[in-house]
């Protein structure tokens, strides 16, 4: 093998892939990246045989072929070099000559035979969506994504394919959080559960501008950009009945900026206590009271005019929690719904009906 | 105290006086020694060695089970007179503890005369002998005391804990095990002596923060204070298979009973724990534990669904001699975070104080869950023939 490429475009695709390695290996291969030339391009596929990226990047492919080389030594290699055409010519038992612009390196690689396949499904149907919404509905559930390995159904977020809508939803246990958009073509009935670093990936290599496509076959995610393949295997297992979590009808409604909101908590939640940073939420009709205490620092209070007319009540929530709840909102206006000290309490955002949080309160 | 339980069995019982005694497991099967009389320890019988080992050692010993609630009764008796001496009593097991005697020279008369009071008081209410040592920290203290067993006692002079140390083997400082001294024999470190020679800056470089406290150990610095209520810093349970296990419904099971009986020690200590720990142990003896941290809890279920998670992590293939989990990360009960999914933990939070009141009254084995109900051969075992000490 033997081609000629531009450094630039070697390194944006690097970038694209070369995170799904992760760090520590029990294959030897998994710890690289495939090169495959051919035709007017180079293919640099990764997996962790969860979940497998592939980009391809133009190459002038002087003679076809493939190797494999460490993911992470060739992103660091080609981040330093300048920006110039770069020639990559295998040798004999996989030893690869990498040049550019005066620079020369040779890398053991080991033979591509061994590499695992990343085969993308060929799905029935794929929806098609602006990459910024993807990237959006993401942002809104992916900080609800359990980290508890024991609970593994919970850790990714579920999307949830219906004719005239798409929703994610993630949870961990103690809070939900919900996105919904309406989708012209939709596809119905189809549910699949991301494994949380395909939604990292996705969420990283997912510009701005163009349009993505996607799709859940019966085991596996599918997301397709220009040039661009990633699959992910879907967690197998029930994912909770997530509708039956939703409050319905909650009578107390408070109204409140957003940034009065964040900035209230970040202040109050300094004395809260270390690990849960627990925030008593105090109503009165027209105010609220963010107030914490710790045995060791001190205690903290604020209060703030809100609109509110319900019943005084006192509940205490994870004060980290409702800033992940807040961070993902584009409006300042904030809506939060509850009922008693023991029952969940529901962010939204007054204006965006696709998105909203639920929250179990914490006890005080 | 000396080879306690089996002091006291002997105490007790006359014809075993002058004998070889072993407390421990059934010596038929697997589990291991709790305690040897020092008749037994001559044959080489140690504790936590395997009952078949120590059988085949001493097979001409008395084998006794253990009575816990005896050893307890007796333990009581000898930490109410070292509270008489000092009000800062740490009590560190059943039999062994650290006491404090800073400023009571007027009332016994110096440290040693102190020492030498308890040390006859012990004898005179229970006829059982302790051992102590007398020194200016924790733990040259206990290096001391162990010295001279039985009825040793072991003064070490303020400003000569450096040079008490020194001809000792380094397996005598906290915290260094078989894999530690092992790696200090290799840097050519057999005595505390020579671990005192070599340069701090190494052996931090080598060990972390564990090489400064080494290096401070090494010199006899210890400035962890006497704690009288030092709270318990992990709960756990564990059983030895009467025959190595490969079967996971009897792993499923033995995990369950131990979570349940963790769960019910952490709500009777009004705690919930946040780290949840998994030990097995396989047939040539090699053991791992893994352990996860996450949200406090003192659910019984909750313990095993989190102890099965881990076990299932290790795909484990090869027959299982232990298994085993244990709680830490203490935290206040009823402080946390309530669950938004499951629904009926609130209630099986309000089942288990019903069901530990019943078992306060009526013992362990009144009430199970059903997933237990059927694998309860004897009142007092494990699930699946397992011994347990």
């Amino acid at each position: 093998m033997e081609v000629v490429l531009d450094r630039d475009q070697f390194l944006k695709g690097l970038q694209m892939v070369h995170n799904i390695v992760e760090p520590r290996q029990t294959l030897p291969i998994l710890a690289n990246v495939l090169l495959e030339a051919e035709g007017e391009t180079i293919r640099l596929t990764a997996t962790d045989l969860e979940v497998g990226a592939r980009v391809s990047v133009p190459a002038r492919v002087a003679s076809k072929g493939a190797v494999t080389l460490s993911a992470r030594k060739l992103a660091e290699i080609v981040k330093e070099l300048p920006a110039a055409g770069l020639t990559l010519k295998v040798g004999e038992s996989a030893a690869v000559t990498l040049r550019c612009a005066g620079v020369n390196y040779r890398l053991v690689g080991l033979a591509p035979d061994d590499f695992p396949a990343v085969v993308p499904a060929a799905p029935s149907a794929w929806l098609t969506l602006e990459a910024k919404t993807l990237r959006e509905m993401l942002a809104q559930t992916s900080f609800a994504v359990s980290h508890d390995e024991s609970r593994f159904a919970l850790n990714g977020v579920l999307f949830v394919f219906q004719p005239k809508e798409m929703r994610l939803v993630a949870t961990d246990g103690h809070r939900l959080a919900i996105a919904k958009r309406g989708v012209g073509h939709g596809l119905s009935g189809v549910t699949g559960i991301v494994p949380r670093k395909a939604v990292t990936e996705i969420m990283r290599v997912l510009g701005s501008t163009e349009d993505v496509q996607i799709a859940i076959t019966e085991n596996q995610f599918v997301m397709q950009m220009p040039n661009f393949v990633m699959t992910a295997r879907l967690i197998e297992g029930q994912f909770p009945n997530y509708e039956a979590v939703l409050p319905k009808g909650h009578p107390g409604r408070l109204a409140i900026k957003r940034s009065a909101l964040t900035a209230g908590l970040r202040r109050v939640s300094v004395m809260a206590e270390e690990r849960n940073k627990p925030v008593r939420f105090i109503l009165t009709p027209g105010t609220l009271t963010l107030a914490a205490a710790s045995h060791d620092l001190g205690e903290a209070e604020e209060t703030v005019e809100v609109d509110y007319a319900g019943a005084e009540l006192t509940i205490g929530f994870n004060s980290r929690y409702v800033l992940d709840a807040l961070a993902p909102m584009e409006n300042d206006d904030v809506v939060i719904e509850l009922k008693d000290s023991l029952s969940p309490g529901v962010i939204k955002s007054a204006q965006d009906e696709g998105y909203c949080c639920v929250i179990m309160p914490m006890r005080i | 105290m000396d080879a306690f339980y089996a002091s006291v069995e002997q105490r007790d019982r006359p014809e075993l006086r002058g004998r070889p005694v072993i407390v421990g497991a059934d010596p038929k099967g697997r589990g291991v020694v709790a305690a040897a009389s020092y008749e037994a320890r001559r044959y080489g019988v140690r504790s936590a060695m395997p009952i078949g080992r120590a059988a085949r050692l001493c097979p001409h010993a008395a084998f006794i089970r253990p009575d816990m609630e005896k050893y307890g009764r007796v333990s009581a008796e000898i930490m109410a007179i070292l509270d008489t001496f000092s009000p800062l009593v740490e009590a560190v097991s059943v039999d062994e503890a650290f006491i404090d005697l800073t400023g009571t020279d007027g009332l016994h008369g110096g440290p040693l005369q102190a020492v030498r009071r308890i040390k006859a008081r012990i004898v005179e209410r229970t006829r059982l002998t302790a051992s102590a040592g007398l020194a200016t920290n924790r733990f040259v203290a206990k290096v001391a005391s162990e010295l001279e067993k039985p009825d040793g006692l072991v003064v070490v002079p303020a400003g000569h804990e450096a040079s008490f140390l020194a001809p000792l083997e380094i397996e005598r400082i906290w915290g260094v095990g078989k894999v530690m001294a092992a790696e200090l024999r290799s840097l050519g470190v057999t005595t505390i002596g020579q671990l005192q020679a070599y340069p701090r800056q190494a052996l931090v470089r080598r060990f972390g923060r564990h090489g400064e406290s080494l290096h401070e150990l090494a010199f006899g610095r210890d400035e962890s204070p006497v704690e009288p209520f030092a709270p318990a810093k992990s709960m756990g349970a564990e059983n030895t298979f009467a025959v190595d296990c490969r079967d996971a419904g009897t792993l499923a099971t033995t995990l369950r009973e131990q979570a349940e009986r963790v769960g019910r020690e952490l709500r009777g200590e009004h705690l919930a724990a946040a780290r949840i720990t998994l030990k097995l142990r396989f047939a040539d003896f090699r053991t791992v534990t893994r352990a996860w941290t996450g949200e406090p809890t003192q659910d019984g279920l909750e313990i095993y669904r989190r102890a099965t998670a881990l076990l299932d992590r290790e795909h484990v293939t090869e027959p299982i001699r232990l298994i085993g989990l244990s709680s830490s990360s203490f935290q206040p009960e009823a402080t946390g975070q309530l669950p938004l999914l499951d629904a009926a933990a609130v209630r099986r939070e309000r089942l288990a104080r019903a069901t530990d009141a019943l078992a306060r009254r009526f013992g362990e084995d009144t009430i199970v869950p059903a997933a237990l109900a059927q694998k309860r051969p004897r009142r007092r075992g494990a699930p699946g023939e397992a011994d347990t000490v």
